[in-house]
Order: C-alpha cells, then sequence, then structure tokens
C-alpha cells in the first residue's frame, strides 16, 4: 500500500473526527444549557447532540475504501 | 404488550350541591384521568373555583413548610392523620409557637456568649499580665497608663530605659504578644510615646465597667454565667429536639392529609363549573369504568355517566402495560417520550433488540460477567437505578452471549487454558464485523418501518401504509442491484429487473409520502451507515484491550516489582476500559434506537396516565 494512501486515510479520521468534536461541541453546549432548564429534554438533548456523528462513520467508511483502493487492508 | 392500555373517555355532568361528593368519589377510586377543561370561546361553562376551604389549606401547607426548614424532621416516622382542618390548624399553630419561642431563646443566648466574647479576652488580658485589683489602673492625676502587647519583653524594657516608667507584664505570650500595662509620667509621654513604637508596642482599649474589684472575682462570675448560657441554649435545643420527636410524625402525617385535600378543593379548576351543574371529563383504563360509576351513582340519581370509546385525535393519556423482563425497557420511552395513544408500544422491540446490539458492542465474556454482577448490586442498592439496572443486566448477558461469538475474555482467547474458537475474528480488523453491522442495521431499520405499516393500517391511512410498504420494494431492488453491479454477485436476476423494482419502489413511495419520501431515500442509505458505528465500537474495545495485555505481558517477563505493577495495569486498564466501552455502548445502542430506527415511525408525545388521586 503507497504510503500517501495511508496517509489519505488517516487524514479523512482526523479531519472527520474533528468536524464532528466541532459540531458536537456546538450542540452538546446548548442540549446541557436546555437540560439544566428542563430536566425531561435529556432524550432529545442527547439525540441532537448525538446526529453529527454520522460524520465521522462516513470518514470511517472513506477511511476504509481509501485502503481497500489501495490494496491494503 | 404491543399497544398501550385502552382507555375510556368519561363525561360526569350533575347538579353543582353534588361537586364536592363527586370530588370525593373519584378521588378515592383513584383511576379518572382528569382532562384539563379549557373554555373556548362561546362556551356557556366557566373553569370551576377551588373549594371554600383551598384557601385555608394552603396557608397551613405554607406553615407547615416553613417549620420544616426550621425542624429536622428526617428521623421521625410518619403517623397517620385523618383531615380536620380545625386540628391540623391548632397542631400547627402550636407547634410553630412553640418552635419559634425555642428558637428565639437559642438565639438571644448564642447572642449573649458572643457579646461575652470580648469581656473575656479583656479579663484574660489583666489576669495574664498580673493585675490584682482594678482600682490601681486607673484614677491617677499625673500618670498615663498605657494598655498593650510587645513581642519582647527584654527589647522594650531596652528601649524605656531613658524613660521613667513601672511596668507590669506577663510572662505568658498571647496571641497578641506579651501583655503589658506600662505608667509613664504624664509629661514624659512624648519621648515614651517614641521608645515604646521602636519595641512595637500595640495599644488595646481596655475599658470596661467591672463588677468587681479584682480580676479572679470577676473571672469567677464571668465563668459561673458563660456555663448558665450554655447550659441555657443546650437546654432548649434538647427541648426542640423531644418537641420535634413527640409532633414530628403528626405533623408529617397532617402534610399528607392536607396534600390530598388540597388535591381535592382545587379539582374544580379543572372542570367546567356554571352556576347550578358542573361536568368533569376524563379517561379510565377499560374496565375500570363500571366500578366508578356505581361509586357516583350512589351518591344520587340525578348525576349523568357517559363512558365512550377514544375518539380519532383524542389526546388521552398512555398507560404502558409491559411485564416481566420487558418493564424495565419503558425507561427509555418515558426518557423519549411516551407513544401516542393510537401507537404501537415499541417497548418490546426495544427489548428484542437493544440488548442485542449492546452485545455486539460490548462482546467480551468477562466484561459482561463484571457488568451482570455490578448492575445486580446497582439494582439491589439503588432503588432509582432499578429500570437501568435491569436493562443492563440483560444487556450484559448478551455481552457474555456474544463475548463467546467474538472469542473474547478480556481480550484474550481463552479462558483458564481453555482456549475459545472465535466464529468471527473481530479483533483482527473491521472487515469481518462491517458488513455485519450493516445487515443489523437494514434489519433494524425495516423493523421499524414495518411497525410504521403496523401504525398506518391501524389507523386506517391507506396511502401512508403503502408509502411504507413501498420501502421493502424498493430495498429489494436496489440491494439486488448494488449486489449485482457494485460487488459482482451472483443474484440470478437481472441488474435492469432490479433497477426497475427499485424505480417502482421510488414510484410508490412518492405516491404514498409524496416528495418527503423522496427526501428520505438518500436518508436511509445514511441510516444504514450508521450501524458501522457497531463494528467500529467493537474493534475499539477489543484492541484497548489487546494493548493492556500485552503492556502487562511484558511486565510479567520481566518479573520481579513489575509482576505487581502488570497486575495492577491489568485491573486499572480493563476497569477504565469496561467502562469507556460501557458509556459508549449504552448511548450508541440508544442513539441507533432514537435517531435511527424511531425515526421510520415514532410518533411519541403521549401524555402519561396519572389518575386523580393516587
Amino acid at each position: 500500500m503507497s504510503d500517501i494512501a495511508v496517509i489519505a486515510a488517516a487524514a479523512t479520521i482526523c479531519i472527520s473526527a474533528i468536524a464532528t468534536a466541532w459540531a458536537e461541541k456546538e450542540l452538546g453546549t446548548s442540549a446541557i444549557g436546555a437540560m439544566a432548564e428542563k430536566e425531561s429534554l435529556f432524550a432529545k438533548g442527547l439525540i441532537i447532540t448525538v446526529i453529527p456523528e454520522t460524520i465521522i462513520i462516513f470518514g470511517l467508511v472513506v477511511a476504509l475504501q481509501i485502503i481497500g483502493m489501495a490494496g491494503g487492508a | 404488550m404491543f399497544f398501550p392500555n385502552e382507555m375510556k373517555r368519561i363525561t360526569v355532568v350533575s347538579h353543582k350541591i353534588h361537586l364536592q361528593e363527586a370530588v370525593k368519589a373519584l378521588y378515592d377510586a383513584g383511576v379518572l384521568h382528569l382532562k384539563e377543561y379549557v373554555p373556548s370561546e362561546g362556551d356557556h361553562y366557566p373553569i370551576g373555583t377551588p373549594m371554600e376551604n383551598a384557601e385555608k389549606i394552603s396557608e397551613l401547607l405554607l406553615m407547615l413548610n416553613s417549620i420544616k426548614t426550621q425542624v429536622d424532621l428526617k428521623a421521625v416516622t410518619k403517623t397517620k392523620a385523618e383531615f380536620d382542618l380545625e386540628r391540623h390548624e391548632n397542631l400547627l399553630r402550636n407547634f410553630q409557637a412553640d418552635v419559634n419561642r425555642i428558637n428565639e431563646g437559642i438565639k438571644q443566648a448564642e447572642d449573649a456568649l458572643k457579646a461575652g466574647e470580648r469581656r473575656r479576652e479583656i479579663l484574660e488580658f489583666h489576669l495574664k499580665a498580673g493585675v490584682q485589683k482594678f482600682d490601681a489602673l486607673k484614677g491617677y492625676d499625673s500618670l498615663d497608663v498605657l494598655n498593650g502587647y510587645v513581642p519582647d519583653i527584654d527589647v522594650l524594657k531596652v528601649r524605656m530605659a531613658n524613660v521613667e516608667h513601672e511596668l507590669m507584664a506577663g510572662v505568658e505570650k498571647m496571641a497578641g504578644g506579651f501583655p503589658v500595662i506600662i505608667f509613664v509620667k504624664k509629661s514624659d509621654m512624648e519621648t515614651a510615646r517614641h521608645a515604646l513604637a521602636s519595641a512595637e508596642f500595640t495599644r488595646v482599649d481596655v475599658d470596661m465597667d467591672w463588677r468587681t474589684a479584682t480580676p479572679q472575682e470577676e473571672s469567677a462570675i464571668f465563668t459561673k454565667e458563660r456555663n448558665a448560657l450554655v447550659k441555657k441554649a443546650d437546654d432548649l435545643r434538647k427541648e426542640l429536639a423531644d418537641l420535634t420527636k413527640a409532633k414530628g410524625g403528626e405533623i408529617l402525617g397532617t402534610e399528607d392529609a392536607l396534600t390530598t385535600e388540597i388535591r381535592k378543593s382545587e379539582a374544580p379548576l379543572k372542570f367546567a363549573v356554571s352556576n347550578h351543574s358542573f361536568m368533569i371529563q376524563g379517561w379510565v383504563p377499560k374496565g375500570k369504568e363500571s366500578s366508578l360509576e356505581q361509586k357516583l351513582a350512589s351518591i344520587t340519581d340525578n348525576m349523568y355517566f357517559s363512558a365512550e370509546d377514544v375518539g380519532e385525535d383524542e389526546p388521552a393519556p398512555i398507560q404502558l402495560k409491559n411485564k416481566g423482563p420487558v418493564k424495565p425497557f419503558e425507561f427509555f420511552l418515558r426518557l423519549y417520550s411516551l407513544p401516542s395513544y393510537k401507537e404501537m408500544d415499541p417497548t418490546f422491540l426495544i427489548f428484542l433488540t437493544y440488548p442485542i446490539i449492546f452485545g455486539i458492542m460490548m462482546g467480551d465474556i468477562g466484561y459482561g460477567l463484571v457488568l451482570f454482577l455490578g448492575f445486580a448490586f446497582i439494582k439491589y442498592k439503588m432503588k432509582k437505578m432499578r429500570s437501568v439496572a435491569s436493562v443492563l443486566m440483560i444487556s450484559s448477558l448478551f455481552s457474555i452471549l456474544f463475548g463467546f461469538v467474538f472469542g473474547e475474555f478480556f481480550g484474550f482467547e481463552a479462558i483458564g487454558g481453555i482456549t475459545l474458537h472465535p466464529m468471527i475474528a473481530r479483533a483482527e480488523g473491521l472487515n469481518a464485523m462491517l458488513p455485519v453491522s450493516l445487515m443489523i442495521g437494514l434489519v433494524h431499520l425495516n423493523l421499524g418501518i414495518t411497525t410504521g405499516l403496523i401504525n398506518e393500517l391501524r389507523e386506517h391511512k391507506l396511502r401512508h401504509a403503502m408509502g411504507k410498504a413501498s420501502w421493502f420494494i424498493l430495498e429489494a431492488g436496489g440491494i439486488l442491484y448494488l449486489m449485482s453491479t457494485f460487488l459482482k454477485m451472483e443474484t440470478g436476476v437481472d441488474p435492469n429487473l432490479s433497477l426497475g423494482i427499485f424505480l417502482v419502489g421510488v414510484v410508490l413511495l412518492t405516491i404514498g409520502e409524496s416528495y418527503r419520501g423522496l427526501i428520505e431515500i438518500p436518508a436511509l442509505a445514511s441510516n444504514v451507515l450508521s450501524y458501522a458505528r457497531i463494528a467500529a465500537l467493537g474493534l475499539a474495545g477489543v484492541q484497548l484491550a489487546l494493548v493492556i495485555n500485552g503492556m502487562a505481558d511484558g511486565m510479567f517477563h520481566a518479573g520481579g516489582m513489575f509482576m505487581v505493577m502488570g497486575v495492577a495495569l491489568l485491573f486499572a486498564g480493563h476497569a477504565v476500559n469496561m467502562l469507556l466501552a460501557l458509556m459508549g455502548s449504552f448511548l450508541q445502542s440508544l442513539r441507533l434506537h432514537y435517531v435511527e430506527m424511531f425515526s421510520k415511525f415514532y410518533h411519541g408525545d403521549g401524555e402519561p396516565y396519572k389518575p386523580f388521586g393516587s
């Protein structure tokens, strides 16, 4: 497997992880704020907070694709 | 089990004179979930007003709350009290008066003790400085008396050598320094002041009216007074404790009686009440309506009672009726939102799928065992955590089960010498688990779609039902097409035919759910991909466990002190990994239900069934 493919796969995971973290940071703080006002919002807050996790899952899939295309794995 | 408990809508109408009795009967029956009456424009019936004793009861409850902040009622056992407004009022007023009197006494004693503190300090100064008589310190025409502290008496003596003076000095150092009393001629004050300043003398004001001639006598009186005050405060505290013990149980009982009564008294706020009549509406679980009718009929014959079926879109309250091991899973719905009345109760579905998904993420025999025992302990010890603990106990069993599938025991592929043979070796990479995870996702989502289909059929919304069913056609076509074109598998179906099936699904979906259905198609793909987290989380957990085991293994080979460190590392490492995996698996499998599966069918927003009088 070429070095550049490995770096590309790693970069995909890193960048999508940062994107997820960034998005969840914004959502999480607001959700906690809302929960402090009304505790029953826990589940709704949780759902909204975890939505950006899809980003890193896509990152994972793409990274696996890159490794697969480069003939490694 | 699959649907919330069936309800009947109840309407009670009668003359206003029977209102109080009707409310009492409904409260005692404890089955009617009251519907709040909201008068709309043009309605003849206004909302009822609270019964006449409501104000008094509220006042007493307020007094009771203030009492509870003043005395500690935690240790007393409640005694039951029958509602008797006059008796409650007397009890509370007398108790409040006693508590006030005692607290006032305690405060006075404490204030006096605080005020005595300064007197004690000054008295101690005199005693330590060696004063024999207070008279000796005042009444001089030509002398000034200076009281204060110095850090060092020898330094003071040297500095004051050139000034004519008399010195009384204590030998024992106090908080401010050595206590000294210096007698200096008034004419020498200027020089004395400089000398004292260089000896770091700090002056204190000790002027006080003494009741006796000597500090010793004063001290004796002071101690006696002080002891008396301390005793008084202690006695009062004991009196309060005794009083609380004697009356506390009754006070708590009174609180219950008053709370019950205020609920009854304020109930008319939810009814429609005119000048002469009233109307009460609400819901009862099916089967309870006849006993309620009998109770109301025993009050008067002039009472109209009707029990009807719940109508379309009527916000009837939700009472879930799951039993045994399924019941704790209702926790997830209460956390999210209860189903609406006509909707299927997905608790059983969650019971089937949640532990499996959790178990796959956390598949390790060792971790499963530890968690099972841990949550059994929590379930036994902490009442509030009971349902979550039960859910996690069942889920831990699946962790053990999948631990055998993956052949993992704290990351090792062996238990005490017996080698485990993994059916799926997930530690070796994502390739084995990824397709399995996506498959689970597909099945899980289709369970959601099926539930949605049942809901639509039950509500006779045939067009929406067709929309839901078209997902199956669409999926079948899509999967066949992908298999034959991208994965180059032999499906036995022509790719064009499968594409055709897919397009038929799309058309039916568009008819059933209009443009919203079209938007949902790419969402389905991203939903399925989202289940890749099952594989990812499991891999992360097992890799961490392997790292811990590898490090510990190295330490065991090094021998000596490293053996101990190795054991510590195994314990700490696996504890941390287990907690991480627990948090991850708990939240991620919950998320797969809430976000992915529920989006396929769930409406929610049901109001929990809370009967009046329970």
